[in-house]
């Protein structure tokens, strides 16, 4: 029996490296430490990313790190013209980088560009313009698709077998496009929505299915996710709900571990309102007559039926969809899958009520935004098919990987 | 020792399945970088400071950018004229891509205006470039 660490325990750890530095930056840039401080932690991410090469003898370990790298590159070499990640992100992460703090969209200069929405990606791009020198529209970029990493390493190792860590890869490409390369934070707040799910039923599970630190991990991937963008805490909160509500019922029990790792998870962003709340800026949607307008749509004008269209006629949502619904004996019996539907039903009922009562024209909202938001729907409703089909359970712990 | 035929036929089935999912990989790679509009040249300024700023908005920004570059001094706020204004992308991207340059929804003296835009007449040309200007209308 060897001690020595294994490949995967080596991405798990550049993971676990990469989540700590990227909140220790934020938290230092939150108390209003910027410069080399902030800086020196980016560049431990940056470190953290490449100690994740050392596992490349491990296919669980080299497919994402391979697959984030051309991500990486092909980010690096494409104009940075899409709309929400100019007018949002990439802006408050040239503020950040030009007044040198973390609250400067909190003067809610160009409201148009959701002053509200949380600013840890922008920080980090912030970062990156900041280790190179000045600012350019390609660099800061590229840090989304470095955001994958610490999710796909946490839960690629624990896959079974290397063909579900291909296929995942493979998914996410295919359900996240360009979006994955040009600065959206949608594939990213529905990857770690899912890597949230994963370690959550990991550590609801039995002793001997957790493993030291999970809770940590559990705890750091909320927090990022939550920081992510709005729709990020949401969804924390549907998939904790869903794994505690199922646990409940299940084994009438109580999963204090998971409820403790999502409430401190939550307190950056709980102080990131804080801030904003005191800065006076709203969100368009919280701000908005939400109660009139949600009654108007379900009473008149068949929106409701334009959302479910937009929301769920779609292959990438039918195909799982059809497979649940003939299994769903089996999806009833293995906790991952019935969690993953809980989670996947639950957040496209949230997704239904925040059409019902946007602000916007509803149309415009859905063409503009449907395909974007429900890449979490996507990828839990896959992550429960596959369980149910094949009984493959990411929430297991990682087999030794060959040497 | 000779494999038996089921190991034989697991492994050549393993090989095609290993081929499979990396040319889909490898597809699906090619395909985000085409719709991204990936270029070589691009990637080999990734460290270039104001990389990717022409190709990145529209050719009325990269022009106001440029007039306003050229001023000694901060002509804060900017506003925009009504063909620029009235076009959400454009005026997005003056907002965004000039800053720490700030812009008012409300008249400024110093304006960002369309080079055919009537409002101009009553204005002091500061400067032009294509078909944008930058005009003092106090």
């Amino acid at each position: 029996m060897s001690f020595l660490p294994t490949a995967a325990d080596r991405g798990r750890r550049a993971a676990l490296v990469m989540l700590v530095s990227l909140l220790l930056c934020y938290g230092l840039a939150a108390v209003g430490v910027m410069g080399w401080p902030m800086l020196a932690l980016f560049a431990v991410f940056l470190a953290g990313a490449a100690l994740s090469l050392l596992g490349l003898r491990e296919l669980r370990v080299a497919i994402p790190v391979l697959v984030v790298l051309a991500l990486v590159g092909i980010s690096l070499g494409s104009p940075g013209d899409a709309w929400d990640p100019r007018s949002i992100w990439l802006f408050h992460a040239k503020r950040i980088y030009l007044d040198g703090t973390l609250y400067a969209q909190l003067d809610d200069y160009a409201p148009w560009s959701h002053n509200d929405y949380p600013a840890l990606v922008p920080l980090l791009m912030a970062a990156a313009a900041g280790l190179l020198g000045h600012w350019n529209e390609l660099l800061p970029k590229a840090v989304a698709p470095l955001l994958l990493l610490p999710a796909l390493l946490l839960i690629a190792p624990g896959l079974r077998s290397r063909w579900w860590v291909a296929l995942l890869v493979l998914l996410l490409l295919r359900v996240g496009r360009e979006m994955l390369v040009n600065g959206y934070m949608d594939t990213l707040v529905a990857l770690y929505a899912l890597t949230a799910l994963v370690l959550a039923m990991r550590l609801r599970g039995t002793d001997d299915s957790r493993r030291p630190g999970d809770i940590v991990a559990l705890a750091l991937v909320v927090a990022v996710l939550s920081l992510l963008k709005n729709e990020g805490a949401v969804l924390a909160a549907v998939v904790v709900g869903s794994v505690v509500l199922e646990g409940a019922l299940r084994e009438r029990r109580l999963c204090w571990r998971v409820l403790l790792a999502f409430v401190v998870a939550l307190l950056p962003l709980l102080a990131w309102k804080t801030s904003v709340a005191a800065a006076h800026i709203s969100n368009d949607l919280a701000g908005s007559d939400l109660q009139s307008q949600l009654l108007v749509r379900l009473t008149t004008d068949g929106g409701s039926a334009m959302i479910l269209k937009r929301l769920l006629l779609d292959e990438w949502m039918l195909a799982p969809l059809l497979v649940l619904a003939v299994l769903w004996r089996r999806v009833l019996q293995r906790p991952l899958a019935a969690v993953a539907l809980l989670a996947a039903l639950g957040y496209i009922a949230v997704l239904f009520l925040v059409y019902l009562s946007t602000p916007q024209d509803l149309a415009w909202h859905l063409q503009t935004s449907a395909v974007r938001v429900r890449q979490p729907v996507v990828l839990l409703l896959f992550l429960a098919a596959t369980v149910a089909v094949w009984r493959a359970d990411p929430a297991a712990p990682a087999t030794p990987d060959p040497r | 020792m000779t494999p038996s035929p089921s190991t034989a036929s697991s492994a050549r089935w393993r090989l095609a399945s290993v081929i499979l999912l990396t040319i889909l990989i490898l597809v699906s790679l090619a395909l985000t970088a085409r719709k991204s509009d990936f270029q070589m040249s691009l990637l080999g300024q990734a460290f270039v400071a104001d990389a990717g700023f022409e190709v990145s908005v529209p050719k009325e920004v990269v022009d106001a950018r440029a007039l306003v570059m050229r001023q000694p001094h901060d002509l804060s706020p900017l506003s925009l004229g009504q063909g620029l204004k009235d076009d959400e992308l454009i005026r997005q991207r003056m907002w965004e891509a000039l800053y720490p340059q700030r812009f008012s929804d409300a008249d400024t003296p110093h304006r960002i205006l369309r080079a055919t835009d009537p409002v101009l007449n009553a204005c002091q040309l500061i400067d032009r470039r294509g078909d944008v200007v930058l005009a003092d209308c106090r």
